[in-house]
């Protein structure tokens, strides 16, 4: 027997994500027996399995995405450009720097 | 034609299929391997939502809905084969049994998808995707016994000697059945498939060495050493048949030849297993008459 | 770090409601208890679906047998699902499977009991798992992450056995007579076991359960929830609790309720609740039985040709 990780797509446009495991001797029992375990109320459009240990983890999962300030690339650096634009258009109107002509209607 | 022919044919799959059913979903909750439970419990509710989707079918025929079909006639009303009641007794038993089913009712599916009886063909067409994957689930395990360790082979090659000869049954032919054939709604008779699914059956069993199933009705157990008095040993073992009935070699193929052990289903005679399933039941449903639940 | 240093920082990143990975360096007392536990609840899972697999078979409709028969199913699957987590904890399921059947290990106190009527197998589906939903949503926010994402799966699942034990349960009190008369009788039977279920009021300073975080709320407060859940709802459908003393108290907030006795409870605990015997000796048996169709899987080498 060995562990097999289960994979489902719970539709055409999402990724596959792990479902659960099921113990089976060989790929094509764990493939038979996946549907039964993990899709049978519906929850997928696609089943995939695999061998555990052909899977394995990342060492310090805890450092992903990095540990100094990488706010630069994420969208939590960049919260305060909404307000930045009203507030530029706020001064530029005031200094009359604006082009008045016609534009198409909100 | 009159319509009761095919309401014969629709109660004969309709019952097939909800015995078959019931006898699967005993085994929810205490199958030995608990992924397999699983499956095998999805396939008992596949065969019990066939069974229902017959009824509906029948039922516009007979007037009586889906649950007084399959909950209110008598025991004597029940056209399914015999080898459906039985009961599941271990698991060789029942994977024996569902594998001699499984390629049976692909036969009859597969012989039914071109019915002229349109509302039946086009139920088969989708009763044929579900049963493609009991079917792959069913040589998954036929696979995995009869090449397994010789302890799991004999079982399995005993469990389908034993459920063989009733299995065949499963072709007995039906009342009224020459008018089927002649106007199409069945596209292939009973004995037709029958040739067909012993075909398959004894291609499978050749390709894994297992053709004493075929040939006779067990191979000769060493059966147990008993140490007598006298200091010599006795073996004593149960002796088979050492035919299938009904069952003959001719030019290198397995064909039926006239008689059938275990027939009767078709024309409502059972087993006393059956008295008991039917009692277990429709006892609560005959209790309480116009009840909802 | 010494090992007593390292349980320590443990013990604080638990505290701070951090996750812990099946991978994840584990003092062996959090292993311990999260194992003991996990396999207390897929015994029970897995013993759970004696009492209504019994029903399969009689079920009074087609759907009804259908449902159900899901129903008995999804408890296998949460079986499955817990078995596979606490194997990854450090113990066979052959082992786990052996230890249950041959009564070295506990299953939940409700799954000890017969099932008599349909009526039993109404309230089944609505309130013993209307009370296990309760116990296991508080799971949810539980330390060990794959028993986590398996509770939420496991609740999802158990919310749809609440509306089949609900839809049941309203065709009966809205039936005949005798239909009532079956949930009634149900209700008089099971309150006790149901009772018990949310186990004997307890010190949560001695709860090894709580302390790691496995555990996250007291056996009081979820038997309160149960009464403020259900008890309303059985009253609006006319049928009366088997509880003189059991009353809401709008001051307090709280509802009151008499002992129901705990000498059956613990007797239960010890292995001699109505149906433990008979139902552990079938599944020994069944086990017993099939050893030939695990020696299939176990790899016996085979002579080489």
């Amino acid at each position: 027997m060995d562990v097999w990780e289960v994979f489902s797509r719970r539709t055409n446009d999402d990724p596959l994500v792990h479902v659960g495991s099921v113990s089976a001797p060989d790929i094509e029992l764990a493939l038979v027996l996946a549907r039964e375990t993990f899709f049978r109320h519906g929850e997928g459009v696609d089943c995939w399995v695999g061998r555990r240990g052909d899977l394995h983890r990342v060492a310090n999962p805890e450092t992903l995405g990095g540990v100094t300030d990488k706010t630069y690339r994420r969208a939590d650096g960049y919260q305060g450009v909404g307000a930045k634009l009203k507030r530029v258009h706020e001064e530029l109107a005031a200094r009359g720097v604006a082009i008045d002509k016609p534009r198409p209607g909100r | 034609m009159s319509a009761e022919p095919r309401l014969a044919l629709l109660l004969a799959l309709a019952d097939d299929e909800l015995v078959m059913g019931h006898r699967l979903s005993e085994w929810t909750g205490w199958v030995p391997y608990v992924e397999e439970d699983l499956a095998m419990s999805s396939i008992a509710q596949d065969e019990i939502g066939h069974a229902r989707a017959l009824y509906e079918i029948a039922s516009a025929i007979d007037g009586r809905d889906p649950d007084a079909l399959a909950l209110g006639r008598d025991a004597g009303d029940y056209t399914h084969a015999v080898v459906c009641e039985r009961p599941n007794r271990d698991y060789a038993y029942t994977a024996a049994r569902h594998y001699l089913y499984d390629t049976a009712d692909d036969v009859r599916l597969d012989a039914l998808k071109g019915s002229t009886f349109k509302e039946l063909a086009e139920v088969v067409r989708v009763l044929r995707i579900e049963e493609g994957y009991h079917l792959e689930h069913a040589r998954a395990w036929f696979e995995r016994l009869a090449t397994g360790p010789v302890d799991a082979r004999q079982r399995f090659g005993d469990a389908l000697s034993d459920a063989l000869p009733e299995a065949m049954a499963l072709f007995e032919p039906l009342p009224g059945e020459d008018a089927m054939t002649s106007d199409g709604t069945m596209p292939a008779s009973n004995e037709e498939q029958l040739t067909r699914w012993l075909g398959i059956i004894g291609a499978d069993l050749e390709r894994v060495g297992l053709e004493r199933v075929l040939e006779t009705g067990s191979e000769e157990d060493i059966g147990e050493v008993l140490p007598t008095s006298s200091g010599a040993s006795e073996v004593s073992g149960e002796r088979k048949p050492l035919r299938v009935p009904g069952l003959e070699r001719r030019d290198g193929r397995w064909v039926h030849a006239g008689s059938f052990s275990g027939a009767g289903g078709r024309t409502g005679h059972h087993s006393e297993d059956f008295d008991v399933l039917w009692r277990e039941m429709t006892d609560l449903y005959r209790a309480h008459p116009g009840a909802r639940w | 770090m010494t090992y007593e240093e390292r349980t320590a920082e443990f013990k604080a990143r638990i505290d701070a409601g951090e996750k812990v990975e099946a991978t994840d360096w584990m003092p062996d007392q959090y292993r311990q208890a999260a194992l003991k536990f996990i396999e207390m609840h897929a015994n029970s899972e897995i013993m759970g679906a004696l009492p209504e697999r019994e029903w399969i078979p009689r079920a009074p409709t087609l759907r009804r047998k259908l449902s159900l028969t899901a129903k008995v199913q999804d408890e296998v699957g949460h079986a499955q699902i817990l078995y596979r987590i606490a194997e990854d904890l450090g113990k066979s399921r052959d082992t786990m499977f052996s230890d249950l059947v041959n009564g070295r290990t506990k299953f939940h106190n409700v799954f000890h009991y017969p099932t008599k009527s349909w009526g039993d197998i109404a309230l089944i589906g609505w309130l013993i798992d209307g009370a296990a939903l309760v116990t296991q949503h508080a799971l949810l926010g539980c330390s060990y992450a794959p028993y986590v994402r398996a509770m939420r799966r496991i609740c999802a699942e158990e919310s749809l056995h609440l509306r089949h034990g609900e839809d049941i349960t309203l065709e009966l009190c809205s039936g005949t007579d005798a239909q009532r008369e079956m949930f009634q009788d149900a209700v008089n039977r099971w309150w006790r076991p149901i009772m018990h279920f949310f186990g004997p009021p307890s010190n949560p300073d001695k709860d090894v359960l709580l302390y790691w975080g496995i555990k996250t709320r007291s056996n009081e407060d979820l038997r309160q929830e149960f009464f403020t859940t259900y008890v309303p709802k059985l009253w609006d459908l006319g049928i009366s609790v088997p509880d003189a003393d059991l009353a809401y108290d709008p001051l307090k907030r709280e509802w009151t309720w008499g002992d129901p006795g705990w000498d059956e409870f613990w007797e239960v605990v010890k292995g001699n609740g109505p149906m433990t015997q008979t139902r552990l000796t079938w599944r020994r048996a069944m086990w017993d039985q099939h050893a030939w169709l695990r020696d299939v899987f176990t790899g016996i080498p085979r002579a080489v040709a």
